[in-house]
């Protein structure tokens, strides 16, 4: 372990080194200094070989707790051992004396019948369902739109040889008389509505 | 001798004339009806003005009496109820002579339904007569209690329903003008657009399309006025009944009655329509 702080110092030492020479070297050279050399000890990299020294001690803990998970295992084993033995036959019995209550086979039946049922709803349905979308799809397929309203064609007219009739003229003007004066007036005359009496009137109260 | 005799002759030539002249005034029935209703409404406002200032004091005597309740206030509340309910009666007989001059001066009135009217107002204007004549006799509140009782069931029972009545036959002798009018109108212009139609001289003719769409307008505006005096008539039907009490049956009546002038209204529209075809002619 001592050995491995020492490694772990030294490396951390020396990446220092090189990056502040580093840095110097640059900093010279930018200035049109000579640039100093970096020496030898620090070029070469110590070989270090953890694996080799943490691969016992994980092992040996690998196989500590194997151990360990092995014994309580087996422990657990040989305890609940009798009582799942003993579920185990309880279950074989409940299933058993359901068999025999339960006729299974008319169940069996029912279900079955029961899904063909089901489906066959569920066929019927898409059935109609689609016969009712192509139904409509026909329907618009051979829908015929409905006439559209045509404009008459514009008639040029002029005036004719009694649009200067007296007669004619007289009865038009009387009828648009009559016309505003329906529009206009009511039919009620507010005037002449009945007046507010006190029709209520009482000496005693 | 000459002069005297000529003399006679002018004066008899005058005579003559200006008797004419106020005859011809007198004998107008339009201004006459016209005048006449102005005079009995101008009577009628006057009243309903005396009436409100009369309620107010009989308000006020009612309320000291109320308040003191002393043989003095007693009286004065029982002075200031005959004032009160003759007001209110002659309100309404000066209300029921304003109508029926409103009716015969509103065009389409009918004679007969005049008469008819005027019948039942006179009978109703007797009985408030007599209970005006009556309301002297009352010595006590009571009385006058009574009294008033007594006009209002006859008001409610009889006076009200003759009152719609007259109105009623106001708004239909209206639409009875307008349908008189259009009917005119109508057959004045079939009868010229038969001249029209006859003419065969060359320019003059009408062309075939044109006489037929005239045709079909004054078929359409035949049919609708048909339909409005149907209307008509079932409303006249309701309105003879004489059984309109309140407003809201008022209303009802009134609502038909202007189904009928919404008719007439729309074979107007076709009848101009008509009457612009024959005025134009198609330009090929």
């Amino acid at each position: 372990m001592a050995d491995d702080n020492l490694q772990e110092k030294g490396s951390k030492k020396s990446v220092f080194e090189v990056l502040s020479s580093a840095i110097n070297t640059w900093f010279s050279m930018l200035m049109g200094r000579p640039v100093r050399k970096i020496p030898e000890s620090v070029k070469q990299e110590p070989k270090v070989e953890p694996a080799q020294i943490e691969e016992d001690s994980v092992k040996e803990d690998f196989k500590k707790a194997r151990g360990m998970i092995q014994k309580v295992a087996l422990e657990i084993l040989s305890r609940t051992a009798p009582s799942a033995e003993k579920r185990k036959m309880l279950g074989q019995k409940g299933l058993s004396y359901a068999k025999n209550v339960v006729d299974v086979s008319f169940t069996r039946k029912v279900v079955n019948l029961f899904m063909v049922v089901f489906f066959g709803l569920i066929i019927f349905f898409v059935v109609v369902r689609l016969n009712k979308y192509l139904g409509n799809s026909k329907d618009q397929g051979t829908f015929v739109p409905s006439k559209a309203p045509t404009v008459p064609p514009f008639q040029r007219t002029e005036p004719s040889l009694y649009a200067d009739d007296a007669e004619i003229l007289k009865i038009e003007e009387d009828a648009k008389v009559l016309l505003n004066e329906i529009i206009e007036k009511s039919l009620e005359d507010s005037s002449i509505s009945t007046p507010q009496l006190d029709e209520n009137i009482d000496f005693l109260k | 001798m000459r002069k005297a005799l000529f003399l006679f002759l002018i004066l008899v030539y005058f005579w003559v004339g200006v008797k004419f002249v106020v005859a011809q005034e007198v004998e107008d029935p339009a201004s006459s009806a016209r005048a006449s209703f102005d005079k009995s409404y101008s009577q009628y406002l006057s009243k309903l003005e005396e009436y409100k200032k009369v309620y107010d004091l009989y308000v006020t005597a009612k309320a000291q009496h109320l308040r003191s309740r002393t043989p003095k206030s007693e009286s004065a509340l029982i002075d200031a109820g005959q004032s009160i309910l003759k007001l209110r009666d002659e309100v309404i007989i000066y209300y029921l002579d304003m109508l029926m001059k409103k009716y015969k001066d509103t065009d389409g009135f009918n004679d007969e339904t005049a008469g008819r009217l005027q019948t039942k107002v006179d009978e109703e204007v007797k009985w408030y007569e007599t209970h005006i004549l009556s309301l002297p006799s009352a010595a006590s509140l009571e009385d006058l209690t009574e009294d008033s009782k007594e006009a209002q069931t006859r008001k409610r029972t009889l006076t009200d329903p003759l009152i719609y009545e007259i109105l009623l036959n106001i708004s239909y002798a209206k639409t009875q003008d307008y349908a008189d009018r259009l009917e005119n109108l109508f057959w004045g212009f079939r009868k010229r657009f038969d001249v029209i139609r006859a003419d065969t001289r060359e320019g003059f003719a009408l062309d075939v399309r044109k006489v037929q769409v005239i045709d079909r307008y004054l078929a359409e505006v035949e049919v609708i006025i048909k339909r409005s005096n149907d209307k008509r008539a079932s409303v006249y039907g309701e309105i003879l009944k004489g059984k309109v009490k309140d407003v809201s049956a008022y209303n009802g009546i009134i609502k038909s009655l202007a189904e009928s002038t919404g008719y007439q209204k729309d074979a107007i529209f076709k009848f101009i329509e008509a009457i612009n075809e024959i005025k134009t002619k198609d330009v090929i």
